[in-house]
């Protein structure tokens, strides 16, 4: 069980001094917030309305080379790392014996290093 | 007749917090309306500016408004949104270089002047803290987190938290040292 002790005299200030708002103001704010969200589900429709428009230009205007770069993409990453041959052991390990995983595997590493870094700012 | 949405103030939070996941904006409303007064209390003492934590109060709950889909379990609110304002606070801390160089302590001398008032004062000795110390002290004395709570909330070591709490309370006595003395006068 982890010990948490608190200094009782601060205690008792921060007790003291708790932050206190009235009903009206409560309820001013509130509005306020309901007002922003109104506001802020017309940008997201624009937005996604933009996007949408992006979307069917870019695939009427790029469609047919974006397929080729998804095709050599596609194939780039199912690449095999290493030649196993055909035996048992190149179908077990094959969803994990390609360039993706080990992209997957890169990513992963990153996050992790990124978070400890991240943290240490603190 | 009466609309169901009426009863939203008389229902559980676990259920209001479901309907507005399903996209009720009256359901999401209660929740602001029940959630507001902590959400701005916290944040007030995290900045110590009133107008301040009312715009990232508001920015708590527009990000909630966003996210609030992404909750698995109604449960689980009261931890997420706390956790999301704490990452609002740190976003605000971070987008005005606040955490650079914050490791240190600011002056101010409350112990020798006359005292301007609990709040006051203890806004202005809480202002003292770097904010990562300030940040774990709020946690821990206004809100009652415990250290491991709050390490699991900041994504931070248990030990991290100790050290902050400790300076944080140390410095705190200092600058409010006067506020221990009436505490033990006041004591037969």
């Amino acid at each position: 069980m982890m010990t948490d002790h608190r200094d009782p005299v601060l205690q008792s200030l921060f007790a003291a001094n708790q932050v206190e708002l009235s009903d009206q103001d409560g309820q001013l704010f509130t509005a306020r917030v309901m007002a922003k969200t109104r506001k802020l589900v017309y940008v997201v429709v624009a937005a996604v309305l933009l996007l949408a428009l992006l979307v069917i230009a870019s695939a009427l205007i790029l469609g047919i080379p974006i397929q080729e770069v998804a095709q050599n993409i596609t194939q780039t990453l199912a690449t095999t790392l290493f030649d196993l041959g055909n035996g048992w052991v190149s179908w077990v390990l094959m969803p994990v014996n390609n360039i993706a995983s080990l992209l997957v595997l890169c990513v992963k590493i990153f996050r992790v290093v990124w978070k400890k870094t991240r943290l240490a700012s603190f | 007749m009466l609309k169901a949405q009426n009863y939203y103030p008389s229902c559980p939070e676990t259920l209001v917090v479901a309907l507005a996941r399903s996209g009720d904006r009256k359901a999401f409303e209660d929740i602001v309306r029940r959630r507001q007064s902590s959400i701005r209390g916290l944040m007030r003492r995290f900045c110590g500016d009133a107008t301040l934590a009312d715009d990232l109060a508001q920015q708590v709950f527009l990000r909630m408004w966003l996210k609030i889909r992404m909750i698995k379990n109604p449960l689980a609110f009261p931890g997420w949104l706390k956790r999301l304002a704490v990452s609002i606070w740190l976003q605000h801390l971070r987008k005005h270089d606040a955490l650079k160089n914050a490791s240190e302590f600011k002056d101010i001398d409350l112990s020798a002047s006359e005292t301007n008032g609990i709040g006051m004062d203890l806004d202005q000795a809480l202002a003292t803290l770097p904010p990562t110390v300030r940040l774990c002290i709020v946690l821990s004395y206004h809100e009652g987190m415990s250290h491991g709570e709050i390490a699991k909330l900041l994504d931070m070591p248990v030990g991290t938290v100790k050290s902050h709490i400790n300076r944080g309370t140390g410095r705190l006595q200092q600058v409010l040292s006067a506020y221990s003395d009436k505490t033990r006068a006041e004591k037969p």
